[in-house]
């Protein structure tokens, strides 16, 4: 089962702004292919951080203020978040390994 | 785990689910998605997203659940997209443990890098950190239990290999594919799609630099660079800043040159990623029906 929550404008703060674990979450739209491609990998990332990071997911065609409030340029964009505040950006499809080092960085270990 | 629960009907019937499933409305080319009334084959045939479910029902690793629906979004039509999951389905063979041919799909996609990175020095970190990971592919087909700090430790040292290589250039294409294989398939379900997607892109790039190197074609750089030179010149003529500026008209008219080597890129490219992913996709199917008697389960 799928881990990645997907959040939207009136959940954002809740799941990811106020969240105690880093969140990294995976701007995305259905007509875009490598944001298919990127799913099913972030998803298995998550359950490999699972209890040490959240992995969150906004659709960009329903999300338009997120969309705009980030600046998010390009899809997939993710990005991680801890304690409210961005931290690190990648765009594009990225190996699990590439994946997993951002999020390394940006848990200290 | 024997797969098909040893059972060549079950097989059977998977493969007529497949087919009815696909000539259905339903289908779609969104991996591992279920929502109800349509989604992938594997959403599809399971009627969830839950891949707990495909290893119980079908004993089959769920890194073959992942790369039957990643193959189906790489190929541009959605019946070559469906052939290909009936391929990679009938290739499944049955009463076999399946789990090590996970890693021996990595196994031949890291031969096929080895050869192409062939030309580097041997004390090359990539040719090391390419070893290293396929050692430890070998070490779990012989049986041996990797701890996971191993293999962060073989992906630690692929990244940085891949990082003192050029950007773009192919050797850090090849890096991208040791860096994707780099995961242990029982425990990262994803790895086998996502070295199969890394290694198309990498033997695409690799051929398409050579084969515009050879025609002396503008690279796609050069094109880039006179493109984003010619929308700032036409910017700058222009009074109304938000007046939509067709660059692509303007490289074919002054540009002929260029505008056909870009057309001609692209055809390469093209060509090249629908070769390479049919390579790719050989090397599967292949390594799926002759690694049969070797693994095939006696318990």
């Amino acid at each position: 089962m799928s881990t990645i929550i997907a959040v939207s404008e009136d959940s954002f703060d809740d799941i990811v702004l106020n969240s105690e674990l880093p969140v990294v979450v995976d701007f995305w739209a259905p007509w875009c292919s490598p944001c298919k491609q990127l799913m099913p990998i972030l998803d298995d990332t998550a359950e490999t951080y699972a209890g040490e990071v959240v992995v969150a997911k906004v659709n960009a065609d329903e999300n338009p203020a997120i969309i705009g409030k980030y600046h998010v340029r390009g899809l997939p964009t993710v990005i991680l978040f801890s304690d409210g505040e961005e931290r690190e950006r990648f765009s594009g499809l990225q190996t699990k390994s590439r994946i997993s080092a951002f999020i390394d960085r940006n848990l200290g270990g | 785990m024997q797969s098909f629960q040893d059972n060549p009907a079950l097989k059977r019937s998977l493969l007529q689910k497949t087919q009815a499933f696909q000539a259905s409305d339903g289908w779609t080319t969104r991996p591992v998605y279920w929502d109800g009334k349509g989604g992938s084959l594997v959403g599809g045939l399971l009627g969830s997203e839950d891949l707990d479910q495909w290893t119980r029902e079908f004993a089959l690793p769920k890194w073959t659940a992942l790369l039957l629906d990643m193959v189906a979004v790489m190929p541009p039509s959605a019946e070559e997209a469906k052939a290909a999951q009936i391929s990679l389905l009938e290739a499944l063979p049955v009463g076999v443990d399946l789990d090590q041919y996970g890693n021996l799909v990595l196994s031949r996609f890291l031969k096929e890098t080895e050869k192409d990175l062939s030309f580097l020095p041997t004390n090359h970190p990539l040719r090391a950190s390419l070893a290293g990971v396929m050692a430890l592919h070998e070490a779990e087909m012989s049986g041996k239990s990797l701890k996971p700090s191993e293999w962060r430790e073989a992906r630690s040292e692929a990244i940085t290999a891949t990082d003192q290589a050029a950007p773009d250039s192919p050797e850090a294409k090849f890096g991208a594919v040791i860096e994707a294989a780099a995961w242990d398939p029982r425990t990262s379900r994803s790895v086998v799609a996502d070295t199969f997607r890394s290694w198309i892109n990498a033997r695409r790039d690799a051929t398409v630099q050579q084969k515009v190197g050879e025609q002396g074609l503008s690279t796609f750089e050069e094109t880039k660079h006179l493109l984003d030179r010619i929308h700032e010149e036409e910017r700058k003529k222009r009074k109304d800043p938000k007046e939509f500026i067709h660059v692509f008209g303007i490289l074919e008219e002054r540009y002929p040159k260029e505008y056909r080597d870009m057309r001609d890129f692209h055809r390469i490219q093209h060509e090249e990623a629908v070769r390479q992913r049919q390579a790719g996709f050989h090397i599967i199917i292949s390594t799926l029906e002759s690694a049969e008697v070797k693994f095939r389960c006696i318990c």
